[in-house]
């Protein structure tokens, strides 16, 4: 998160890297695992790179400059700052101005299924977005600094076809009103009502979920509204996020897709993750919001819960 | 007199409790609503609807590409290194 608000914000980092270098953004938690083509290039550079010296089992993150072939150039932590890449992103364009050479990647075989993670044939990708709007003097630590509270949470909601169809009521009679089916409900509730404000969130438990009641209310064809509320703690309530929920879904029945799904959460969240510590003090407000994905690259980045693909694609179990 | 500033922690407490009294901030020109509003107006929920979205920023300029075989290709064919931002946690989703 800091990084893109503190490094990928330089206008000389941004030049450099749109003009000489070509950019890749990946999650360490999949390459590492990944018994294939891919992941075999990124230890490659990662055993030549900064923590070379480390335990395989510890943490790679950071940016890393390295020829097609798997030559590194440079590497740093991602927490230096923007002057100390921009200095790791110049030494290591001079190492390349000396010697360019590479050779291309071979067609790649088989990806490592166990790590592939592709959006559902015929279904519903959503994005989100979270934000904690507090002024930064509220957040908490030194309102001279960058706050981590200050960022927007990303993450992406994956529904099936049959799952998205399980929406639609059975008759389009105003004011009927449904419940969500349990599979939708309770992906929604464990996996996307977090903060992921700081970054990666602890996801909730069924057991944590304390109060849940979300409805689906059918006002016009087409059209339906959701309304609800839900409670999510730990057992000894040291996080936990109090939501109310109101959204609008626009259901194109001569297409027979959904060309609207917007949804906001809003409510007091506390506390934190093992990964997202310094949080703002006491309880503050949490608001997290659901749209259509586009088409863009980043769209089809898996959801952050997806990772045990069983446990999220089985969220009700 | 004697003067005495406030620590950040004490400011931030302060100001805590002056949103709780006034019901929290701002955003994108509607109050933010607390656990008890229980449902919002159509115009008070766009408002905060796109509010929640993020503005247009800067590291979204760069090009970057997230399939790392297709990238390595790229970067043969156009004669350039990789830049690789490697995060736990997608650095373009939930990081």
């Amino acid at each position: 998160m800091t990084g893109r608000a503190l490094v990928f914000s330089q206008p000389e980092i941004i030049r450099l890297l749109s003009t000489e270098f070509v950019p890749y953004a990946g999650d360490m938690w999949y390459l590492r695992r990944q018994k294939d083509a891919v992941g075999e290039y990124m230890w490659k550079v990662w055993r030549q790179g900064y923590r070379k010296d480390q335990p395989e089992t510890s943490s790679r993150q950071g940016y890393y400059t390295a020829t097609a072939d798997g030559r590194h150039l440079g590497s740093i932590h991602n927490g230096r700052g923007a002057a100390a890449a921009l200095e790791m992103i110049r030494g290591a364009l001079a190492l390349w101005k000396q010697n360019n050479a590479q050779e291309a990647p071979a067609d790649a075989a088989s990806a490592d299924r166990e790590y592939l993670r592709e959006p559902p044939a015929g279904g519903l990708v959503l994005n989100t977005y979270s934000r904690i709007p507090l002024p930064r003097e509220a957040l908490g630590g030194d309102p001279a600094r960058y706050n981590p509270n200050e960022a927007v949470g990303r993450d992406h909601m994956w529904l099936t076809r049959e799952e998205w169809r399980s929406l639609l009521p059975p008759a389009w009679d105003r004011g009927a009103r449904l419940s969500l089916p349990p599979a939708v409900a309770y992906r929604l509730l464990r996996y996307h009502l977090t903060d992921n404000v700081r970054g990666e969130p602890d996801m909730w438990a069924r057991s944590e979920i304390r109060e849940a009641k979300l409805e689906l209310v059918v006002e016009d064809l087409g059209l339906l509204q959701l309304e609800g509320t839900a409670r999510m703690a730990t057992e000894d309530n040291a996080r936990g996020y109090d939501a109310r929920l109101q959204g609008y879904l626009t259901y194109d029945l001569a297409a027979s897709r959904f060309t609207r799904a917007d949804v906001l959460s809003w409510g007091e969240a506390w506390g934190a993750g093992r990964f997202t510590r310094r949080q703002p003090p006491g309880r503050f407000p949490l608001l997290i919001a659901f749209t259509l994905s586009g088409s863009a690259a980043g769209d089809r980045i898996p959801p952050q819960g997806i990772r045990q693909a069983g446990a999220y694609m089985n969220a009700a179990q | 007199m004697r003067q005495r500033s406030l620590s950040p922690a004490l400011l931030a407490a302060a100001l805590l409790t002056l949103l709780g009294a006034a019901g929290a901030a701002d955003l994108n020109g509607a109050p933010v609503p607390s656990f008890e509003t229980a449902s919002l107006p159509a115009d008070r929920w766009s408002k905060l609807h796109a509010g929640v979205f993020p503005p247009a920023e800067k590291w979204t300029e760069i090009p970057w590409e997230t399939d790392l075989i297709a990238a390595r290709k790229r970067a043969a064919r156009e004669g350039k290194p990789l830049f690789l931002w490697i995060m736990d946690g997608h650095p373009l989703g939930c990081t």
